[in-house]
């Protein structure tokens, strides 16, 4: 029994420590994140799969696998999907899985300078007003701090 | 929050574990078997996230009459898959899962089917309130 179990154990552990495996989820974790907002926000307001799909300009099906994590979509659907119920920064927030705090802004970002394509120290970027602060890390990220505009 | 399964260390027996196995072995071969694995680590990951706090959408909810929530799968056109667990201190404990034919000759069928399970489900439950060692790692 006990040599039955642990060959049932390896086989498990070898795929929750396949690469692979991982990715799966983590791309099953976004759409169900979408699915979830979806469905939520959709039955809160009182709209029909139907109604949503018309105003998505999509069919009441794409809604329905959506809603059952079945499909990726695009953006162009994801925006109007959006914009059809009035997504709110908390909704991408609980999609996309950052944090907002309490003054409901969106938070400093961190991510490599060479995204930028600018080095560390150089705070010359071609738009300087829209950046509220730039402050470089120890390495090699570095962090942007609120976009001014997208909290007024 | 963090998701165990449910194991029996007097009987040697981990339920969910047990179930999932067959879907496990025939990831790589099967479609089916690959979705629903990893939609169900998905929800699990979700669920935890959100400390299990309602609404959670169509993918899970409150069993009613017991103090045990359901995980909502599909395996194909004609068969769900439910995962039954429940939260304690801290921990989603996985107690059960089952197939669930779409169709059944008659909803008492159905009623009653489903009642056996929840109730495997609850005792389950009630054997881990007293044996709080009695999980392994999801």
């Amino acid at each position: 029994m006990l040599k039955k179990m642990n060959k049932k154990t390896n086989i498990i552990d070898r795929l929750k420590n396949n690469n692979e495996f991982q990715e799966k989820i983590k791309d099953a974790t976004l759409r169900i994140r979408l699915a979830n907002e979806v469905n939520i926000v959709r039955e809160a307001m009182g709209i029909s799969q139907p109604k949503l799909a018309q105003l998505a300009k999509t069919t009441q099906a794409i809604i329905s696998r959506v809603e059952n994590y079945e499909v990726n979509i695009g953006l162009d659907l994801l925006g109007r999907i959006a914009e059809s119920l009035n997504f709110s920064e908390k909704n991408w927030s609980n999609i996309f899985g950052f944090q907002i705090n309490s003054n409901n802004q969106i938070p400093a970002i961190s991510f490599p300078a060479s995204w930028l394509n600018i080095e560390q120290n150089n705070h010359s970027v071609d738009n300087a007003e829209t950046y509220a602060q730039i402050e470089t890390m120890d390495e090699p990220l570095i962090e942007y701090e609120i976009l001014s505009e997208l909290n007024k | 929050m963090n998701a165990v399964y449910y194991s029996d260390k007097k009987t040697d027996h981990c339920p969910v574990k047990e179930f999932l196995t067959p879907y496990f072995e025939a990831y790589e071969d099967s479609q089916e078997h690959e979705t629903m694995l990893t939609n169900l680590f998905g929800i699990i990951q979700l669920i935890c996230e959100r400390k299990n706090i309602p609404p959670l959408g169509s993918m899970a909810g409150a069993i009613q009459g017991y103090s045990l929530f359901k995980i909502k799968l599909r395996k194909n056109k004609n068969t769900l898959i439910r995962i039954l667990y429940f939260c304690h201190q801290d921990k989603l404990i996985l107690l059960h899962g089952f197939e669930k034919p779409e169709s059944y000759s008659s909803s008492r069928d159905k009623e009653r089917f489903e009642d056996k399970q929840f109730k495997i489900a609850d005792n389950n439950r009630l054997i881990f309130i007293q044996n709080s060692d009695f999980y392994e790692v999801f």
